[in-house]
């Protein structure tokens, strides 16, 4: 497990942690953070600037990417709150460094540009930026699902290239000594009162994980399917069964977020994912995996177990396939995404491999009050650099 | 492991069911409706919108599902399949071995390949599609001869003698060898996919024409000495997942190649995006075209689907053990009892007496009235019925009346004006003002489904839901009474609306614009005269309007843009059905776009097609961007 120990805190300990990672040295800092209308990217930001602009903090150079993503339909007053929010963000950064705005449009029906294939155009963009750099920082607080997990995934694969652990060697997760650190702004509810709407006809796979879902060499390896449940994504959970990849005898296993802060919510999530989960194919009640809501190592940890657990029972039948669908909220979303990564293989011939489908909406529908009166707390993952500076 | 609970929820589409499963389930109505050359060396097209069956179709040629139904030859309630399809020479009485079906689907990422590098990308697309044959024939001829493991495939040897010199798959003597090489060769292509920070060892392969369809055309296959599947058909599914280039160029370039074997291509409707408005035939001796949607209609085309329908559901509920009945057709009734509707016949009385009050001393209608009395005295569903009549026809009458000389109406011209046009709008006036149920029966229920069999599983799933809560509720009689067939319908027709705006790309506007069509379709069937009976269910487009939308110099500016793609998704997605109308002498040719028969439900509409209002396409922007609302009006004339 490569994140056996990680570092992760959350509401002031972030301050402490920044302290003790960034403090006395000279940082050349890539920030990429999404050009949405999600406020809490601004809360998010502040606090680490305002940090970074203390004593005995050190800024060589520092780059904010900002990464706009059009196409997508929004009320007039959550628009006019996405530029706002822009506007704050560049603001806020300015102190530090430069803002880079990169643009890829979302395709529609006409273009030539499948939803994946702009996705991978747009880690090509950010990947493009990571050489040279000591610290990245990815805010995820306002970036689509899909994209942020597809950074996570292929900065982590940049940076480590090799996962196994070699016992008295420098660790895999040491990465040169770049500190990549994953910032998330976390209100549960509020992830639950945004609303998506209109999905694309077009599954997203993330880069990176697409051959287990769509070569014909595997489609005979059975399939485990893990949708992390979040509030208000059934019908994304249905594109995924309706592009009849999962078939009849795959196993599927919802991960459902417990402990949460409200104690009832997997059991309203139950009862909202009946339908597709329960009703039309029974899914066993005993494959359901719980996951920390607020805890994205323990959901790491719980998926990937199961994940090992799935995969050694399904090799004599000659591999698997290991999907994961992500619904739920940032952190255990994070937290998925990081169990993904460690189990895609690297070795072209294994014979079990790891997707990662997802159905993006184009309509986001939420209330501007909503937003404005949420108050996240903003927790801090650091995922490779010099925390994991020891031997293995 | 899933098991079912709702048989009616199970999609039987691409390895959602067994195979068992699926042979059991599948209705062999739908072979009956083949079109006789389908089988012929050509390139054939299977549109339709979603649900309406094409993938299902195509699985009942792949080889494990051909076994199962070889297997279950000799079981009285599936040998209908298995007649039909020896019929069709897919299968003999001595085996499944002479026909191989290979089937393939589009939505394995072809159009998820790199776009900015496009010339290579046309290269790969073929590379891919071909190596995917060849893998998929080798394994569907694995599972023609019930081979367990790939290794048994170095059994298979592969004979050249037929094929030409091919570029890009390779000349192997054994069908494990080969079968290896298309693994590793597409693997190459997703290694390579999947890396994305830069090809690890060079170029993506790439293919200069579809190679797969040459192969498996020509390709001989040996076992055990003797020649195997010498008759092939591939199938190409979802050819809606690909790019508009790649499908345009799948299609081009297959036809020229005059494949001499069968090569169907299936497709929704929404592939071809906004040339639905504007279609023109394409067809030809190697390329031929089929609507799945269409196949039901036509004069026939109700009663073969409510035969295909009931086959499909009586089949599934022999598959449930929880509801203890065994055809679906017996649970619902198909007809009112009186004793059902006391309280809305004595309001429907009611309300005839006020309306025909202000007639009783008019000497025209006395005849009319008198009859009208005896069908009071009767208290009954069937003269309610006849007092709506009635009714209708003196409003028309009534609003007639200052061109015709005061003359007294006799019983023979009631009988005369009457139709079944008009009995169906009064049944319908009847459901509205009083409550009595319209949308119930089996009939009915097939119409509802909109010749789609994933929305007659839709509906027959919540029809299926109510049995269960009767067996639950130990109940003695298992039959859905008109009733609780309507709410239970009702409730599936406002789901079916109200996730519009989840499950479609342009969810929200085409909600928007349904919306409007429905209220304006209710405001023109409702009225008390119903000049339009049975009622109003679509609107038309004149030619001239269809014109203003679909010029390239788009003169409606980016609404207008929208409006067309909406339109085009709508019906692609059998929210709407497209129905070309007739020049008259009075007016211009144009296309009717009628509202989904569930939806018809949603917003208390007849079911039957018929009739439509001429709009604009100004209008119709004008409900895509603002729902349109309408004062309700009262059937009563004041």
């Amino acid at each position: 497990m490569l994140w056996d120990h990680y570092v992760f805190r959350r509401g002031n300990g972030v301050h402490d942690l920044w302290d003790s990672l960034l403090r006395n040295r000279s940082v050349s800092l890539l920030y990429i953070a999404g050009r949405g209308f999600d406020v809490r990217a601004q809360t998010v930001m502040s606090e680490f600037v305002t940090g970074q602009l203390g004593s005995q903090r050190l800024t060589a150079n520092a780059k904010l990417l900002l990464l706009s993503i059009d196409g997508y339909e929004l009320d007039d007053d959550v628009r006019q709150l996405t530029e706002e929010n822009a506007s704050s963000l560049e603001r806020t950064f300015s102190l530090l460094g430069n803002t880079e705005i990169a643009t890829i449009s979302a395709p529609d029906g006409d273009e030539e540009t499948s939803p994946s294939d702009a996705l991978r155009q747009r880690v090509e963009a950010v990947l493009a930026e990571v050489d040279g750099k000591t610290d990245i920082v990815l805010d995820v607080s306002s970036l689509p699902r899909a994209t942020y997990l597809a950074l996570l995934t292929s900065i982590l694969r940049k940076l480590v290239p090799n996962k196994k652990i070699v016992p008295n060697a420098v660790h895999p997760l040491y990465a040169n000594g770049v500190n990549f650190q994953v910032l998330v702004a976390e209100d549960a509810k509020l992830d639950g009162e945004i609303r998506a709407e209109d999905p694309s006809i077009d599954l997203v796979t993330v880069p990176g994980f697409v051959t287990a879902w769509h070569a014909e060499s595997v489609q005979d390896w059975p399939l485990v399917w893990f949708p992390v449940l979040g509030e208000n994504r059934v019908n994304q959970l249905q594109k995924v069964i309706d592009s009849a990849h999962i078939p009849y005898e795959a196993e599927v296993c919802p991960v459902l977020p417990h402990p949460s802060k409200d104690p009832r919510r997997a059991d309203n999530l139950l009862v909202e994912y009946r339908a597709p989960l329960f009703d039309s194919r029974k899914t066993p009640t005993a494959n359901i995996l719980y996951a920390h809501e607020s805890h994205p190592f323990e959901a790491y940890r719980q998926l990937l177990g199961a994940m090992r657990r799935y995969l050694d029972s399904m090799m004599i039948m000659g591999g698997c396939r290991l999907v994961m669908t992500p619904l739920g909220s940032k952190l255990i979303t994070i937290g998925a995404g990081l169990a993904c990564f460690e189990m895609r293989p690297s070795d072209l011939h294994a014979n079990y491999g790891v997707a990662i489908p997802h159905a993006e909406p184009k309509r986001y529908v939420v209330s501007v009050e909503s937003l404005r009166r949420s108050t996240p707390e903003i927790s801090a993952l650091v995922l490779t650099g010099e925390a994991y500076g020891s031997a293995g | 492991m899933a098991y079912n609970s709702n048989p009616f929820l199970e999609r039987m589409s691409e390895r959602t069911t067994s195979d068992m499963e699926f042979v059991r389930l599948f209705s062999p109505k739908i072979l009956e409706k083949l079109a006789e050359d389908a089988f012929e060396g050509a390139v054939h097209v299977f549109r339709s919108a979603p649900g309406a069956g094409k993938t299902t179709l195509l699985r009942a040629f792949t080889p494990p599902a051909l076994r199962a139904f070889w297997n279950s030859r000799h079981r009285p309630d599936l040998s209908e399949s298995f007649r039909k399809l020896v019929a069709r020479g897919v299968l003999t009485d001595e085996g499944s071995h002479q026909f191989l079906g290979v089937f393939l689907s589009c939505a394995s990422g072809y159009a998820d390949l790199p776009s900015n590098v496009s010339s290579q990308q046309e290269g790969v697309f073929r590379a891919l599609l071909d190596c995917r044959i060849v893998l998929r024939t080798l394994r569907s001829l694995g599972a023609l001869l019930g081979f367990s493991t790939q290794e048994q495939l170095g059994d298979i040897l592969l004979g050249y003698e037929l094929l030409p010199q091919l570029q890009g798959i390779p000349n192997f003597e054994s069908a494990l060898e080969l079968s290896l090489w298309a693994e590793e060769h597409e693997r190459r292509v997703y290694a390579q996919l999947d890396a994305f920070m830069g090809p690890p060892d060079g170029e993506l392969p790439t293919h200069v024409r579809f190679e797969g369809v040459l192969w498996l055309q020509s390709i001989q296959f040996y076992h055990e000495g003797r020649l195997i599947a010498p008759k092939r058909l591939l199938m190409v599914d979802d050819m809606h997942k690909l790019r508009r280039k790649q499908r345009t160029m799948l299609i081009d370039e297959l036809t020229v190649m005059r494949p001499s074997i069968p090569v169907w291509l299936a497709e929704r409707t929404v592939a071809l995006g906004e040339e639905l408005l504007s279609q023109g035939a394409r067809e030809g001796r190697d390329l031929r075209e089929y609507s799945l949607d269409d196949m039901w209609t036509g004069s026939k085309g109700l009663s073969q689907f409510t035969a295909y329908a009931q086959n499909i559901l009586d089949r599934r509920m022999l598959s449930q053990d929880m509801v203890a009945v065994t055809s679906f057709t017996q649970c619902l009734r198909n007809e009112l009892v009186n004793s059902d509707a006391r309280t809305q016949i004595t309001a429907g009385i009611r309300l005839f007496r006020e309306m025909a009050e202000r007639h009783k001393s008019n000497q025209r209608y006395i005849q009319w009235l008198a009859r009208a009395e005896q069908y009071i005295a009767e208290q009954s569903i069937e003269s309610m019925l006849e007092l709506y009549v009635t009714r209708i026809l003196l409003v028309r009458d009534e609003s007639k009346r200052q061109l015709t000389l005061e003359m007294m109406l006799t019983e023979e011209e009631l009988e005369e004006r009457d139709s079944s046009q008009l009995r169906a709008a009064a049944e319908l006036f009847m459901h509205e003002e009083l409550g009595v149920p319209y949308y119930f029966g089996f009939e009915r229920l097939c119409v509802m489904a909109t010749n789609n069999v994933e929305e007659l599983l839709a509906l027959a799933a919540a029809l299926y839901v109510g049995l269960q809560s009767k067996q639950v509720l130990r109940k003695d009689e298992l039959i859905l009474s008109p009733y609780e067939q309507e709410k239970l319908l009702r409730d599936v027709a406002a789901g079916k609306r109200d996730f519009i705006p989840k499950t479609h790309t342009e969810g929200t506007r085409a909600q928007r614009l349904l919306d409007s069509i429905g209220e304006f379709c209710y405001d023109q069937t409702f009225v008390p005269n119903a000049p339009y009976a049975p009622g109003v269910t679509g609107v038309r487009l004149s030619r001239a309007e269809l014109a203003k939308l679909t010029a390239p110099s788009q003169p409606l500016g980016p609404t207008g843009v929208m409006l067309k793609r909406v339109l085009a998704e709508c019906v692609a997605e059998n929210l709407l059905v497209q129905r070309e109308s007739q020049a008259t002498g009075s007016r211009d040719s144009g296309t009717v776009f009628y509202l989904n028969r569930s939806l018809c439900v949603h917003y208390g509409l007849p079911l039957q097609m018929g009739g439509w209002r001429d709009i604009s396409v100004g209008e119709l922007m004008k409900w895509m961007e603002r729902r349109l609302t309408l004062p309700r009006k009262s059937l009563e004339i004041n």
